[in-house]
């Protein structure tokens, strides 16, 4: 069990601030974290929209999932997202948005890749494949998992 | 015309280059250099490798190579991972591979068929949460 939890531990992944963009290493299971640049708080966790979600802001080092059926209506920041519902908002992507077939958004984009199935309605404007990210490698030398995929 | 072999009944070669204005009926690929404008109700491929700089207007397009100008397809608009294509878009249908580079707005929706819009009937409003409040009650 110790041992275990030690494994879980020593795992590392790379995230961009969403605040100040600064790579900064943190623990997989992270929640969230202060960036050591800006000192600004930043949320790690994954978001799975199921329903309806409403606000100003949403901004997640982790991947962000819209379920079909469900909307999302906010200004969206994430590494990767999947769109199966409607969002309604601007939405940045550092990784790749992919828009199921069940997908609407309205809104501009901007990401590195972008994946549409052949159905989903999109309105905006789109900047796609301009942002050339790579994260950096570990300082530690720890294993660390990319957030982009 | 797209015969079942795939083939198109008029193609502009890898080493053509053509300024101006064409139209088709059934099917184009330009496999070299375009300039101008494009009006047709066929199939467009622009084939990998190419580059058009042009307006174009057509039935449905499949893009592989490099565009630059404003793309309305009827039917449907296919972005292959190796295409690039800088310019608005609008079409019923679209479906874009990883990889590919789009800079532009963008229109997909059933109503963008060519046809004027219905008065907005079928458009879908944002949900607020004064309304979604209200709709629990």
């Amino acid at each position: 069990m110790a041992l275990s939890l030690r494994r879980i531990r020593a795992k590392k992944k790379i995230v961009s601030c969403t605040h100040c963009s600064e790579w900064m290493e943190v623990g997989a299971l992270a929640m969230s974290v202060v960036c050591p640049k800006c000192r600004q708080r930043v949320i790690i966790e994954d978001y799975q929209i199921r329903s309806y979600h409403a606000s100003r802001k949403l901004q997640t080092c982790g991947n962000v999932v819209v379920y079909k059926g469900a909307t999302l209506s906010a200004s969206t920041k994430a590494a990767n997202m999947t769109v199966g519902g409607s969002v309604w908002g601007d939405v940045e992507v550092l990784g790749k948005l992919e828009v199921r077939k069940s997908g609407y958004m309205r809104g501009d984009v901007r990401a590195s890749r972008l994946v549409v199935r052949e159905g989903a309605m999109l309105e905006g404007y789109y900047e796609i494949g301009l942002m050339k990210i790579e994260p950096p490698r570990s300082k530690t030398g720890a294993r660390v998992e990319s957030p982009l995929t | 015309m797209t015969g079942a072999n795939g083939e198109f009944s008029t193609t502009i070669g890898p080493d053509a280059s053509f300024k101006g204005e064409i139209t088709f009926e059934k099917g184009l690929r330009i496999l070299g250099k375009f300039e101008g404008h494009i009006k047709a109700k066929g199939q467009l491929h622009i084939g990998e490798g190419a580059k058009v700089q042009a307006d174009v207007d057509t039935g449905s397009a499949e893009i592989d190579g490099e565009m630059k100008g404003n793309l309305i397809a009827k039917r449907r608009i296919q972005l292959s991972s190796s295409s690039r294509l800088e310019g608005d878009l609008e079409t019923a249908r679209l479906e874009i591979a990883d990889g590919a580079v789009f800079v532009g707005n963008c229109k997909v929706s059933p109503q963008s068929n060519g046809k004027p819009d219905p008065g907005q009937s079928g458009k879908k409003t944002v949900p607020t949460v004064g309304s979604v409040a209200a709709a629990k009650k």
